[in-house]
């Protein structure tokens, strides 16, 4: 089943150029079945790269752009009457989507970003009392200016926990940016696209991820770094439970792009400084990264 | 895998970690404080201080800095050479090391610093030895070395609850136990104390001394301190009985009494008492004297012969070859009758009717009507004794101070006194009146303790009595106090000063509980100085014959202690391993292991953070000639720990891998 992710990734490429291991991550994130918020300054391709996310994985895709003014039923939908003067119909909202791109999601007020927030927990939304259930798989994908920019309300910690990984864009290498920079317009290109999977190869992979074995030292391991971000005086709070759940689904993931039958530490460690980056600040100002210690401070069992 | 070496922050001590410090150290240096020169206690007291300075704001600590530390150091020293005149000495060594340490206190910048100091902390445990090593001294340096090892595990588990850190660090020291056991047993006994710093001359030991004056053995008995303690092998006598000779006193000089000259002379010749036949049991002691920084060693009236290491003067006293400064062993039978005298010489018989030319003629006025009336010694000394029964006489501890002629005051003014004032007195009434009489000093009963079969005997059970020459008999022992205070002989000191005011609390003689407590005590006290300080190099060497290590020598004993300190973290690794076996077992795990150090021996060293494949990948790049094999090798081990199904027939291959795997220098 490899060979699946595999061209996944490459179609992917075509069009996404120079950024395979933001794309290898983005892949792992959907098939542990969590969300990713990308943070980077305007303009590196946060939007396309969540569009051909949706299109390379045969998904549908609907972008939510985050304003100051925006309103909870402009993301869930509202029920309206539908004319016949007998009652009301429900006008589902961008949520209702495979891929949802909430772009620039901290330039919302919090209560629009919690609407949302709520939808990924639960993977359903309740409108007017009643339940309605978000289609499968349901990915989110949120993108954020750098939150020392003008005009946004930065994500609180309890939400920024929802996300599974937080990655950066980075500006393309200077052989990737000169292709894009000759090359056709990528909107284009990605119209006219081919879904390289069959319908149902991605539920497979996602229920492969999910059988991924997972050996005890290997459990070993993860306690180990969880229990290190929790010792006092080191982090504000440790990692959570959840936090764990997230490390270990990614770390599947990660092992099943790998073509491994078992999770190795290089499997998460290569999701550790994505997993736990968002999640984790020292209580000292120090330059080092907060996830990046934790692979130098943990030894491997 | 890029993997950063973290740099360790250079000072990690939380306020917990400096605030247990900080009582670690008060309480190891506390037994010093007190006998150190007062200007460097106070010195101590403002590093202290500081300390808690820093502990309370904390927020940029300032260091005093060289130009401070130097100074304060040449003060210390200064303060130590004036009051020890060298440094080259046991307490103004054990001075030294205090002030170090807070000097050392002052610049805790790192941790290293705080592990120095706790370092030194220990160390100082270890001198409080110096002074003695009673069970008392031994709880307090085990209780301390717990606290200065809870500092140590409590900076390096922040994390932990106080609780947890105690627990450990208790286990800790506990587990030390058994190897201080066998060390204790093991370690070679130096029969003169070779590591000895030269001990302070200034370092007295209260005691019975070689002279007496009104007022030296009063103040003795509030000392409740033992002197010595006596187990009978034979039935012991009744405590009316027990007198525990000590120096005999001649020479009579205003209102003190001193011992003959060439009394300390034990080497010399004619001072030893002739040996003779005995008819009849003695009483066989076995004594185990306190140090007393004199030679005098103590024994029942009469010692038959000197002790090891003793000898026996014509005063029929045991005098030490050595000064005793450490606590000592020995067996002397004695006889409670005298022996056949050897008549007194021209000049023991000068000496002992000596009197000095003027003073106290009210007395010397009695004792001559008494000459004169009186033929017969015997009488004169029964007509001394009922003057003491037959006037208003009281024993007492605090007697009213006199001036000038004390001893006619005490017989017909005052009538109240102690022992020395009764035995002085009547030795001077008597030789007055032409009886020679010498007065003797020691102990008289002790208490009996029935828990250990053994009598202690503290400074509290000092007396003096009287010795008077009858022709016909030789010495006879005559205690003018027990014909005042007939309770003193009879039932102890305790109860002959049941009434009087003055009595120190030490004497009380409590309730039966409080009094069976005290028994208690005395007698784990006595275990304690019988079994592991008297444990000496013959006790040694006969402890490891018994057990059938026949005659172990000095040689033997040392290349034991060295096997032992060798075997020892193999037999704790092996003990401890138990705890741990399900990782030591992990048979995949011992496989990478071993692959690892292959190539280590190659020069690639596995980093602890690092997992099979990027160390695989790492190894394989800066060995290019083997990177193939090495990947392969990496690979599967991964697979082996890391996923389900892994063959036997894989493991099988995995290991012959390995097996044949010689990795060599790509250089």
């Amino acid at each position: 089943m490899r060979h699946l992710s595999s061209s996944v990734i490459e179609a992917a490429e075509t069009i996404i150029l120079g950024k395979r291991s933001q794309l290898r991550l983005a892949l792992c994130c959907l098939l542990a079945r969590g969300h990713l918020l990308i943070e980077d300054v305007p303009g590196v391709g946060k939007t396309l790269f969540s569009q051909v996310l949706a299109r390379v994985l045969g998904l549908t895709f609907q972008r939510i752009q985050f304003t100051s003014d925006l309103m909870p039923a402009d993301i869930l939908g509202f029920s309206m009457p539908d004319g016949s003067g007998h009652g009301f119909r429900f006008h589902p909202g961008p949520v209702f989507s495979h891929v949802v791109l909430a772009d620039e999601i901290n330039r919302a007020t919090p209560k629009a970003q919690s609407a949302l927030l709520e939808a990924m927990e639960e993977r359903q939304v309740t409108i007017e009392g009643e339940s309605r259930q978000l289609p499968e798989p349901f990915f989110v994908i949120a993108t954020q200016n750098p939150v020392t920019h003008v005009g946004t309300f930065s994500l609180p910690e309890s939400q920024m926990d929802r996300f599974m990984m937080r990655i950066h864009m980075g500006y393309p290498d200077p052989v990737a940016e000169r292709r894009l920079l000759l090359g056709g317009d990528r909107r284009t290109l990605m119209n006219s696209m081919v879904c390289p999977l069959e319908a149902g190869s991605l539920g497979a992979m996602m229920a492969a991820v999910d059988h991924m074995h997972v050996a005890d030292p290997l459990m070993d391991y993860l306690q180990a770094i969880l229990a290190h971000t929790r010792t006092p005086n080191r982090f504000v709070t440790g990692l959570s439970p959840r936090a764990g759940l997230a490390l270990l689904a990614a770390a599947k993931a990660h092992a099943f792009l790998e073509g491994r039958r078992g999770v190795t530490p290089e499997d998460l460690q290569a999701v550790l400084i994505p997993v736990t980056g968002h999640r984790l600040a020292f209580q000292s100002d120090d330059a080092l990264d907060p996830g990046r210690s934790l692979l130098t401070a943990v030894a491997v069992p | 895998m890029n993997i950063a070496p973290t740099i360790a922050p250079a000072f990690s001590c939380s306020r917990r970690v400096m605030a247990w410090a900080w009582v670690a150290l008060v309480f190891s240096l506390a037994p010093h404080l007190l006998s150190m020169p007062p200007g460097l206690s106070v010195g101590c007291l403002m590093a202290g201080c500081y300390w808690l300075w820093r502990l309370s704001g904390g927020r940029t600590p300032w260091f005093p800095g060289l130009i401070v530390q130097l100074p304060l150091l040449g003060i210390a020293l200064s303060i130590i050479l004036a009051e020890h005149e060298t440094l080259f000495e046991q307490e103004a060594s054990i001075a030294f090391l205090v002030s170090l340490i807070f000097l050392k206190m002052l610049e805790l910048r790192r941790d290293r610093d705080l592990y120095v100091i706790i370092l030194l902390g220990y160390f100082l445990l270890g001198t409080l030895f110096f002074d003695g090593q009673s069970l008392f001294q031994t709880f307090y340096a085990m209780a301390v070395a717990v606290l200065l090892t809870l500092v140590l595990i409590l900076h390096q588990r922040p994390g932990a609850s106080l609780n947890v850190c105690w627990r450990q660090a208790g286990t800790l020291v506990l587990q030390a136990l058994p190897l201080t056991v066998i060390l204790f047993l093991l370690i070679p006994r130096l029969n003169g104390a070779l590591w000895r710093l030269p001990q302070s001359t200034s370092l007295a030991v209260t005691g019975l001394s070689e002279s007496m004056q009104p007022g030296s053995i009063s103040g003795l008995v509030r000392s409740n301190k033992v002197a010595f303690r006596v187990e009978f092998l034979t039935s012991p006598p009744e405590t009316a009985r027990m007198y525990w000779r000590g120096p005999v006193l001649w020479r009579l000089e205003g209102e003190t009494w001193h011992v003959r000259s060439g009394f300390r002379d034990v080497t010399g010749s004619g001072t030893s008492w002739p040996h003779r036949e005995t008819k009849g049991p003695g009483w066989v002691q076995q004594v185990t004297l306190e140090p007393n920084s004199l030679k005098l060693m103590f024994a029942l009236e009469f010692p038959e012969l000197p002790p090891e290491g003793g000898v026996l003067n014509r005063d029929r006293q045991i005098l030490s070859l050595k000064e005793i400064h450490s606590p000592r062993r020995y067996t002397v039978v004695s006889h409670p009758d005298p022996f056949n005298p050897e008549p007194l010489t021209d000049r023991e018989a000068q000496w002992a009717l000596a009197l000095p030319d003027t003073g106290n003629p009210r007395a010397r006025e009695l004792a001559a009507t008494w000459k004169n009336q009186m033929a017969d010694p015997a009488a004169i000394i029964q007509a001394g004794l009922d003057f003491f029964a037959d006037h208003p006489f009281v024993y007492t501890l605090s007697p009213p101070q006199l001036l000038h002629d004390r001893i006619d005051g005490f017989l017909f003014e005052t009538r109240k006194g102690f022992c020395e004032h009764y035995a002085g007195a009547f030795a001077f009434l008597m030789r007055r009146a032409g009886v020679a009489a010498r007065v003797i000093t020691g102990f008289q009963g002790g208490m009996v303790n029935d828990l250990g079969n053994h009598v202690t005997v503290r400074n509290a059970d000092a007396h003096a009595w009287v010795e008077v020459w009858l022709p016909e008999r030789g010495w006879v022992r005559i205690d003018p106090t027990a014909v005042v205070a007939p309770a003193r002989v009879a039932e102890g000191i305790g109860e002959a000063l049941a009434l009087d005011p003055d009595r120190p609390p030490s004497l009380n003689p409590g309730n039966g509980f409080l009094r069976r407590w005290l028994q208690i005590w005395d007698w784990v006290d006595y275990g304690w100085n019988d079994l592991i300080i008297g444990f000496d190099s013959q006790r040694q060497i006969a402890w490891w014959t018994a057990l059938g290590w026949v005659q172990p020598e000095y040689g033997d004993l040392v290349i034991a202690v060295i096997v032992v300190a060798l075997l020892f973290p193999w037999i704790l690794s092996v003990v401890v391993g138990i705890n741990f076996s399900s990782v030591r077992r992990d048979p995949a795990l011992m496989t990478y292991l071993k692959f690892c150090r292959k190539l280590a021996k190659a020069g690639v060293i596995r980093d602890s953070r690092e997992g099979a494949l990027a160390f695989g990948e790492r190894a394989g790049s800066q060995l290019p000639h083997h990177r193939r094999e090495i990947l392969l090798i990496a690979r599967a081990c991964a697979r082996w720990r890391y996923e389900k199904s892994f063959s036997s027939r894989e493991i099988r291959a995995l290991k012959r891998r390995i097996r044949d795997f010689r990795p060599r220098h790509s250089q």
